[in-house]
């Protein structure tokens, strides 16, 4: 019993502060919006509400995902103009984008 | 008094104030009491005065919704214009966010002031192009918001393969919803609307924009605002919600003869092709605004006025698209148009062009009793 509890506890210590850690690191944050530029590996997104618009700076890795109506495409089809559902998490690094999906323009 | 005359006596007193004209700044007939109650209380928050320790700026165009919103009730228009820039290049439309666009604001704090020497915003530099924009009335605006999607829709026609001129075609959002609100019918819903002129008008940071506009797309500096976003809180910006969105639109003065020919003109020159004299709201949760008639002659719809008009684009506006203004309130407007060029009606549709020529020259052609009667009938609005 006393040595379940033990490992029990170091369990619990050497898990906790990682799965805090990650906690804060990957909080989760979708943004919907037109893409103002991809320059490198930086995508800036058009977003507000109203006429308060804001400009949110994305980080592409080489793990993101790009999805078109038509299916998976590299980032070089992302073009400015176009309208995003962007999957994001904020990092200590800024905020990087694990996937980004194209929506078909709509006239 | 028999049963039966008091009966008699409260219907007289229904239908009396039933027919009673809809001033400017009255609700929306048929309100429940708590509606009502919360009307009231939303024209307290559009009448706030905001001060820099309450949250003002710290760049501003305005202290209050009822600043450029006042006349001749709140809810009305104002003789404030403000300072809108964009850069269209290549047929793309860039809002110069990183600048401070697209809204430059033309009053700062004192303590903006100290900090950096500005009064003002300052355009952005990328601009090529700015724009003045007058204070509509906002009467009616909720119910512009309850019109259905497909109702507004229905009215496009992009490639005019019609043939009859006209083009309308909507404006979207950002993030791909219809656009409806602002002179370039970017804003999807009402209280977005609303949540966004808080900050880009009064610098009031609310729950649905929780920060602060920039400076010319710089942060601001430290300890210029104090005051911790957001500035108001959801209960603040419902009422102002709720107060706008159940402005009423006023009832037009009464139509005598020359008033029900100048309607019958406005049709028959073509302004109605694009100024819808109706559209129906949809289903709501608010009953008096549900399956209404709204007399707002307008088909939200962007459309090419042309190369004199031009300013900003917008969204998928280009700089000579603009949504067609509701025509409401006209015979207390001071000034018509987006950006108040036009002392007059007449002197608003002449200044039309694009989309709009033909009605233009059709109306400046008309017999003076006609055109004398268009332009009582607009005014009568």
């Amino acid at each position: 019993m006393r040595l379940w509890t033990r490992v029990a506890v170091l369990t619990a210590i050497l898990l906790c502060p990682t799965g805090v850690a990650a906690a804060q690191r990957d909080v989760p944050y979708v943004y919907q919006g037109t893409v103002q530029s991809v320059k490198g590996s930086a995508v800036d997104l058009i977003t507000g509400v109203g006429h308060a618009l804001r400009l949110v700076r994305l980080r592409t890795l080489p793990s993101t995902e790009i999805a078109t109506p038509d299916g998976e495409a590299a980032l070089s089809a992302l073009k400015p103009g176009d309208v995003v559902r962007a999957d994001c998490r904020k990092t200590d690094a800024g905020l990087v984008v694990d996937k980004i999906e194209i929506k078909r323009p709509k006239s | 008094m028999t049963r039966r005359r008091v009966a008699a006596v409260l219907v007289v007193a229904c239908l009396t104030a039933a027919c009673r004209p809809v001033k400017p700044g009255d609700p929306v007939r048929g309100l429940s009491k708590a509606e009502r109650d919360r009307f009231a209380r939303g024209k307290v928050v559009f009448d706030s005065v905001f001060k820099p320790e309450t949250g003002l700026g710290p760049l501003f165009n305005a202290v209050a919704c009822g600043e450029c919103h006042e006349e001749p009730v709140a809810g009305g228009s104002g003789d404030e214009v403000e300072v809108h820039a964009a850069a269209f290049k290549g047929g793309v439309c860039d809002p110069l966010v990183g600048e401070g666009g697209p809204v430059v604001q033309q009053d700062a704090t004192p303590a903006l002031k100290q900090a950096l020497g500005i009064d003002k915003e300052p355009v952005p530099p990328s601009a090529t192009a700015q724009a003045g924009r007058s204070s509509p009335v906002v009467f009616g605006r909720g119910l512009l918001d309850a019109i259905p999607e497909a109702a507004i829709l229905a009215y496009a026609d992009p490639n005019d393969q019609n043939g009859d001129g006209i083009s309308g075609r909507p404006n979207r959002f950002f993030d791909g919803r219809l656009g409806r609100f602002g002179r370039k019918g970017l804003v999807p819903t009402l209280d977005e609307f609303n949540a966004g002129a808080f900050p880009i008008e009064m610098g009031i940071t609310n729950p649905a924009v929780r920060t602060e506009e920039t400076v010319g797309g710089k942060p601001i500096p430290a300890g210029v605002d104090p005051v911790p976003e957001p500035e108001i809180n959801q209960e603040a910006l419902d009422l102002t919600n709720t107060f706008v969105r159940l402005l009423a639109i006023p009832t037009p003065a009464k139509h005598g003869k020359q008033e029900k020919r100048g309607s019958a003109v406005f049709s028959e020159i073509g302004c109605a092709a694009c100024h819808i004299p109706l559209l129906r709201t949809g289903d709501n949760p608010v009953a008096a605004l549900r399956n209404k008639e709204v007399a707002a002659y307008t088909d939200l719809l962007l459309h090419d006025m042309g190369p004199d008009l031009a300013d900003i684009c917008l969204g998928l506006a280009t700089p000579s698209e603009f949504r067609t203004e509701p025509l409401i309130d006209l015979r207390d407007a001071k000034r018509f148009l987006h950006d108040g060029r036009a002392a007059t009606p007449e002197q608003a549709v002449e200044l039309h062009g694009g989309e709009g020529s033909a009605a233009r020259d059709r109306f400046k052609a008309l017999p003076a009793a006609d055109h004398a009667a268009l332009v009582a009938f607009l005014k009568s609005l």
